[in-house]
């Protein structure tokens, strides 16, 4: 597989989980840069991966942590934040994702956007798969009850 | 079947990744199994939502981060003078002018 046709393939969905973790579009942007550049400069792995979109998704999830410490850095730097795009904070499911930690939120982001399976969330993660289930397993409940609340 | 696996099971179905046979099952459970309804429907309800997340790239976007990326892989000289003006200007220039500066970095390589 091309370079080009692996950019076309998975360029969505790194643009989406960026976008879901990060929000901020400039940060999105460099992020997506770096991980699409990482993916050209080791493309001869590829071959040897089970799964290209969890490959891929776990380089992105690197790069995004680096990213968040170098802006971490700025920002102290700064002492105030600078102006980003909100993102689209106001729909529902960002409310109910609110009552979830950060891992449970991106499994459920992997389970019902991606269509990822457990293994390769826990690829991605750096977690094992028992843990992804049982998270997701607590994270359908508390999102259950809340559901159930709203509707009272 | 424990409720873990009948919301694995339901979403299966919902993304239509199940073989012909966990369909029949999952149609027996519709049948038989109120608990599995129940499950079906919360799966349903948080597939929907979720699917509000499902977006696309901006077109402009996309071609702009391609055609960084080969000019990277075409040209690293350019790369490494890119990172060295990094590092001056990020030294020398007041914070909030790098904040400034920053969102117009990108395009300033890009189209030079």
């Amino acid at each position: 597989m091309s370079f080009e046709e692996i950019y076309t393939r998975y360029v969505n969905a790194v643009y989406r989980f960026l976008k879901f973790k990060l929000g901020d579009e400039y940060l999105v942007e460099d992020v997506l840069q770096e991980t699409f550049l990482a993916v050209y400069q080791n493309l001869h792995k590829i071959a040897e991966v089970n799964s290209p979109k969890a490959w891929i998704l776990t380089i992105a999830r690197h790069k995004l942590v680096d990213q968040l410490r170098k802006k971490r850095l700025i920002e102290v730097e700064l002492n105030e934040r600078m102006e980003v795009d909100p993102g689209p904070d106001h729909l529902f499911i960002h409310q109910l994702l609110c009552h979830l930690d950060e891992t449970a939120r991106t499994i459920l982001y992997g389970l019902y956007v991606e269509q990822l399976t457990c293994s390769e969330l826990a690829e991605i993660l750096g977690i094992p798969v028992g843990t992804v289930k049982s998270k997701a397993h607590t994270a359908r409940s508390v999102l259950q009850n809340k559901l159930k609340e709203e509707s009272v | 079947m424990t409720r873990q696996e009948m919301h694995e099971l339901a979403l299966a179905y919902l993304q239509k990744r199940l073989t012909i046979e966990e369909k029949a099952e999952v149609f027996r459970l519709i049948r038989e199994n109120a608990d599995f309804l129940q499950v079906l429907s919360l799966e349903l309800t948080l597939l929907c939502q979720f699917e509000q997340l499902k977006t696309a790239a901006p077109a402009d976007l996309r071609e702009r981060v391609y055609e960084n990326i080969t000019l990277v892989v075409q040209n690293p000289k350019k790369i490494l003078a890119e990172q060295v003006i990094h590092h001056i200007l990020k030294g020398t220039m007041p914070q909030i002018a790098w904040a400034v500066y920053q969102p117009f970095q990108r395009r300033i390589f890009a189209y030079e």
